[in-house]
């Protein structure tokens, strides 16, 4: 056997050690270089772009995004996959301006907060126990529970509601040294997702239940309260970003958050996060949602004809998927 | 010296097999492969009971051409998932056939711009097959990658705009009637034939299900899995198409909006039927009796006279016990 | 300098003791009657043929099987069964074959994964972490090759097996089991590992070490407990045995008369093999198949045997050398050599030979196809009638061919296999573990069939490790040992003992006369 001396050991693995980490971390690397190169090569070109209120807007674009972004990826690292957000957020929309319909007043906006997180959660453990008890696949039975929440939702009522108090809006609104206080509370939401997918025994668990059932269930990790766990949680940014849509539009839209299922669904895997669960940053996902952001406004300020934007985009994940490599080999 | 029997242990282990017992497992299987069947005779019993207009022979047209625009998507959807594979494009694919033909019937013969959509379906198709079985990309994300690819697509081609008549053509295999039949279910029993006459009598139909059954014990008796799945999702493709020309002669013109439902529809009728995803599993007639049992449903809903938002909760609904039955079946089935 | 061997306190308390333990699975008897006592501080190895046992005993010891009766002492407390939780809790710590890490995560994270230590907010203490893995990656001195914070996809086999052992000191196991681990070590690593066991021993702990590589208990262990057919055949201090008593006790059992007379004909030769190097061999292997004969090749687990009958077929990349049949060499794949005649009949019948949610008839037509279309259409009547003949001959039970191949018994299911190999008219076929997992009376018929094959003129390989069977049913014998042909024994000459000896790879000082 070959004796390295310490020496040697130190000096080749520095080297050693920054290939390792590019290599672990080429996801990451790559959607943030991918913004960095985007947006400076947008912000030389374009006076538009570079405008502050150009970016500020950018970002509160992403917060819808953002947050369901964060759900789906928990759900995502477990291996699952939840394609009812979308209609999760409407219905909160839905109900909440509902009942602000009836008693619109300002003393009820944190118990209209709380329920709505409260359905969220609710339907997050529905699902939950769907997918836990009877072993079927997610991306599916979330989809039909989507289906008949889009029904129910259309039950409720198929033109905007009004009645949301001012008090309310200011959800939106509100500026702290002319930055909009959600996009404070991103950045908070953000670094707590992050510490506890990277510093919590139950945000490390969804790594074990990801990589391997089997190995989880060995180290005394509880797969199906993990498992539950994960629709919860997204159920319940789900009805973050329902919330935060009423805010913004003023009036529960019936029609809120379409499409914001599937976008979550390729932010997840653009930033890194393996659609089989197990490794991954939140990091990353971040960088999804703010480089599908970053193009949507880069479309608009270079003026891409509307119709070609999908096409773009649908483009560009097509690329992403067809370099995206399985990371279990046969 | 007391034996310290673990309680925790004997407690779970009953529990276990009380919830799975061997006459549970048996019911649960039998549910799931004659789930589409009854549900058929209930939703049929409950029309003849409460809403008599549903068998108004305009209303059974439609019934009967709708159920032959998603019978032939789902045939395609079905093959798919006999070989462990999912086609999410479909409703793409649907739409941007009616469109290529709409537009481009003014320009061009008809014919020639037929086959184009078809070389382009089956061009999408090759491309799904060769993402999931050359880069191993799982099959739904490669079919999703491609859904929005197509969207992007067709928007960009039509420019939000859709125009254009619909060809006689495809009328002719749609509205018209062969007596009391509607020709578009000739046309999907034509595919139901052909695809059943494939699947019995041919080597490729023994391939499918080989493939979708146990792949490493195909690939060892010789089957080239790879081309399989690829055929697959080629003609997957190549069907979605034909689907979205027939519901084209069917409605008079082009919607933007067609084809967004097909995906789940499809996917739901095949495991209502009986398809599982693990594959090597299904059959033609379990999937359309679980074609006609959505479409009856939906139908029903609307004679009955329910608003529409009745309708996406029965979809949800259906989808929902039908992937529930057939995951905890397949699950079962595997102990 | 020599090691000397703990000597064996015969008067200590065993801290790990079982008594009559029993276990069936299904009506099969994996153990009976089995007793085995652990001391503190000692290495006690395993040994035992595949089937003897010794994997269903580690597993009840470990928590992950219970013994349908028998008592199990552990620290003079008494237990019917216990989880695997409890068996951590209680200082039973093991390492699998298998490895239970998760590859994307860190070292450290995996030592912790059950327990990762928190900082005063709750949150994982990473510096902690850090330490207290480096503190026990350095009881196994191996400190200075794994950081705790690389992961564990990035690291060699032999690391992540020191990781796998540092997890089960995470838990202050007392008692730790290892199953094979010398299987999947290059063999530079087993000095490293060897020291570390050692040094586990010098903190008191007890190591109960499972290997068919004798001349590895003879340089570690303390004990040695020898199982074979699920009982307890005797315990051993080391320094009282030696080699052959220890291949004695493993085999030796009187040859039953399930085996067809040899009243074969041997002719020409069909298969050659000709300085045969490929993944999995260390020496050059030289061997030749003929007409009418059954080859059989026998070796322990990683002696290169069955990844030779494997290559037969051209399932392993040839490196050197080369597989002649019938004077060309043989085609690369599986289903290319069957069309030529040469067939392999795989270990693992239900992940390689069968699609077990269809019928038997789709089975046994599968890769015959071709045989039943008449211009590309399949006809039913050609298929049926060759499959019935194959069911009648093969005798499989219930001859009826609509039947899902999963509700088979496993002889049946087997029989299927041959059947659907057969009707695409072999000269050569390979067997891989022909009855693993079958019944006496299916064994027996399927004996009968093969020595069919040969009367037909046929030529037979068997790899196997059920002994009884290769003496039984071979004309000659090659026996594996750590990639080279220990030797070649006929049928004259053959016995247990002798098959045993060479496949341990025994040298001839240890050979008792």
């Amino acid at each position: 056997m070959v004796t390295t001396t310490n020496e040697q050991i130190a000096s080749q693995s520095f080297w050693r050690k920054v290939m390792t980490f590019v290599r672990n971390n080429v996801s990451i690397l790559l959607i943030y270089g991918l913004i960095v190169l985007v947006g400076g090569a947008t912000a030389i070109f374009s006076e538009n772009f570079r405008q502050f209120s150009n970016l500020v807007s950018l970002f509160r674009q992403s917060i819808v995004l953002g947050l369901i972004a964060i759900g789906q990826s928990v759900v995502v690292l477990t291996g699952g996959m939840d394609m009812s957000v979308a209609m999760i957020a409407r219905i909160v929309t839905l109900i909440v301006a509902t009942i602000f319909n009836i008693h619109s007043s300002d003393t009820i906006i944190l118990p209209m907060i709380l329920l709505g997180v409260g359905v969220g959660a609710s339907i997050g453990a529905f699902n939950g126990f769907l997918v836990t008890r009877t072993h079927a696949n997610p991306f599916i039975i979330t989809f039909g529970v989507a289906s008949a929440l889009r029904g129910i939702g259309l039950a409720i009522s198929n033109v905007p509601i009004r009645g949301v108090p001012s008090g309310y809006l200011s959800i939106y609104d509100a500026r702290v040294a002319g930055i909009p206080v959600n996009v404070y509370a991103m950045i908070i939401i953000w670094a707590l997702a992050y510490i506890f997918t990277t510093r919590t025994r139950a945000g490390r668990a969804l790594f074990a239940v990801g990589g391997s059932e089997r190995v989880a269930r060995l180290s005394a990790i509880r797969v199906n309260k993990t498992l539950i766990l994960t629709y919860v949680i997204s159920g319940i940014f789900a009805a973050l970003a329902g919330l935060f849509l009423l805010a913004r539009t003023g009036v529960g839209d019936p029609s809120a958050a379409e499409g914001m299922d599937f976008q979550s669904v390729v932010a997840v895997p653009l930033g890194g996060i393996s659609l089989y669960g197990g490794k991954g940053s939140i990091l990353g996902t971040l960088g999804g949602v703010l480089l599908l952001g970053l193009l949507s406004n880069v479309f608009n300020i270079v003026q891409i004809d509307v119709y070609y934007q999908q096409l773009l985009l649908g483009l560009i994940v097509l690329i992403a998927v067809a370099a995206y490599r399985s990371p279990r080999s046969l | 010296m007391n034996p310290i029997i673990s309680k925790q242990n004997t407690v779970q282990k009953r529990f276990l097999e009380m919830r799975f017992s061997p006459r549970m497992i048996r019911w649960v299987d039998l549910a799931g492969q004659r789930a589409a069947p009854i549900g058929v005779l209930v939703v049929f019993l409950v029309a003849a009971i409460f809403a008599p207009a549903f068998y108004n022979p305009t209303n059974l047209k439609t019934v009967a051409i709708q159920m032959a625009v998603l019978g032939i998507v789902a045939v395609g959807q079905t093959l798919v998932l006999l070989v462990r594979s999912i086609d999410l494009s479909v409703g793409a694919v649907l739409a941007l056939g009616a469109v290529i033909v709409v537009q481009t019937e003014s320009g061009s013969s008809i014919f020639v711009s037929l086959i184009q959509a078809f070389a382009i379906a089956g061009a999408i198709g090759l491309a799904n097959g060769l993402l999931i079985t050359k880069r191993r990309v799982p099959p739904f994300v490669a079919s999703f990658g491609m859904m929005w690819f197509i969207q992007g697509a067709r928007l960009a081609y039509t420019k939000g705009q859709a125009s254009g008549t619909v060809p006689d053509l495809l009328r002719a295999i749609s509205i018209e009637q062969v007596g009391f039949i509607p020709a578009a279910l000739l046309v999907f029993l034509l595919v139901n034939a052909t695809v059943f006459f494939v699947i019995k009598y041919t080597r490729f139909g023994r391939w499918i299900y080989a493939v979708g059954g146990n792949p490493s014990a195909a690939r060892y008796a010789g089957i080239k899995t790879d081309a399989v799945v690829i055929v697959a999702h080629v003609v997957c493709s190549v069907f979605a198409l034909l689907g979205g020309l027939v519901l084209s002669g069917y409605i008079g013109y082009v919607d933007l909006r067609l084809g967004t439902d097909y995906n789940m529809n499809s996917i739901a009728a095949s495991i209502i039927g009986g398809t599982t995803f693990t594959g090597g599993r299904g059959n033609l007639f379990g999937t359309a009796a679980g074609v006609l049992l959505l479409i009856s449903l939906l139908n029903l809903v609307v004679v009955l006279g329910l608003p529409i938002h009745w309708q996406y909760a029965m979809q949800g609904l259906v989808l929902v016990s039908a992937t529930a039955l057939q995951g905890l079946r397949q699950y079962l089935l595997s102990r | 300098m020599v090691e000397t061997k703990a000597a064996v306190k015969e008067l200590a308390e065993p801290i790990l003791l079982l008594r009559d333990i029993q276990k069936s699975f299904g009506g099969i008897h994996a153990l009976s009657d089995i007793s085995f006592d652990l001391l503190p501080g000692e290495i006690h190895a395993l040994v035992g043929e595949n089937g003897a046992g010794k994997s269903t005993l580690i597993k009840i010891i470990a928590g992950a099987y219970t013994p349908d009766s028998g008592v199990i002492d552990l620290d003079g407390k008494q237990y019917r069964d216990f989880s695997p939780d409890q068996a951590r809790n209680l200082g039973v710590g093991i390492v699998y074959q298998e490895f239970t890490l998760l590859p994307e995560l860190s070292v450290a994270e995996n030592i912790f994964l059950a327990a990762q230590p928190l900082n005063s907010f709750g949150l994982i203490n990473m510096k902690d972490r850090y330490k207290e893995a480096v503190e026990l990656l350095s009881r196994l001195g191996a400190e200075t090759h794994i950081s705790p914070n690389t992961l564990v996809k990035d690291l060699t086999v032999g690391e992540q097996q020191l990781v796998e052992i540092a997890k089960a000191l995470a838990t202050d196991a007392r008692i730790l089991i290892m199953d094979e681990p010398s299987a999947v070590l290059p063999s530079n690593d087993m000095a490293r590992l060897f020291s570390v066991i050692r040094t586990l021993r010098t903190e008191g702990r007890s190591i109960i070490y499972i290997s068919h590589r004798l001349s590895e208990i003879f340089e570690l262990a303390d004990r040695v407990t020898v199982l074979k057919d699920g009982q307890t055949m005797a315990t051993k201090n080391v320094a009282d045995t030696n080699h052959a008593e220890l291949v004695r006790l493993m085999v030796g059992r009187a040859l039953t008369d399930m085996y067809p007379p040899h009243d074969n004909v041997i002719g020409n030769v069909l298969l050659e093999v000709k300085d045969l190097f490929i993944e999995g061999t260390v020496c050059d292997i030289n061997f030749q198949v003929h007409e009418g004969e059954v080859l059989g090749l026998a070796g322990l687990g990683g002696s290169g045997r069955t990844t030779v009958a494997r290559s037969l077929v051209g399932l392993a990349k040839i490196l050197s050398g080369q597989i002649l049949y019938l004077g060309k060499p043989v085609p690369s794949t599986p289903a290319a050599a069957a069309e030529e005649g040469l067939v392999l009949i795989p270990e693992d019948r239900k992940a390689y030979g069968l699609v077990l949610n269809q019928s038997m008839r789709f089975n046994i037509a599968l890769p015959n196809l071709r045989q039943f279309s008449l211009r590309g259409i399949l006809r039913g009547y050609l298929e049926k009638s060759a499959v019935h003949e194959s069911v009648d001959t093969l005798q499989i039970r219930p001859a009826k061919p609509e039947i899902t191949t999963e509700n088979l018994s496993g002889g049946n299911q087997q029989k299927v296999v041959v059947a659907k190999w057969l009707l695409s008219k072999p000269r050569v076929v390979i067997f891989d573990e022909p009855t693993r997992g079958i019944d006496v009376g299916a064994k027996a018929e399927i004996y009968q069939h093969i020595r069919d094959l040969t009367r037909e003129g046929l030529g037979v390989v068997m790899a196997s490790s059920d002994l009884p069977e290769l003496l039984g049913m071979s004309d000659r014998i090659l026996v594996f040992h750590e990639g080279c042909i220990a030797g070649e024994v006929s049928r004259a000459e053959a016995t247990e003992e002798r098959i045993m000896q060479l496949a341990t790879g025994i040298v001839s000082s240890d050979a008792v006369a």
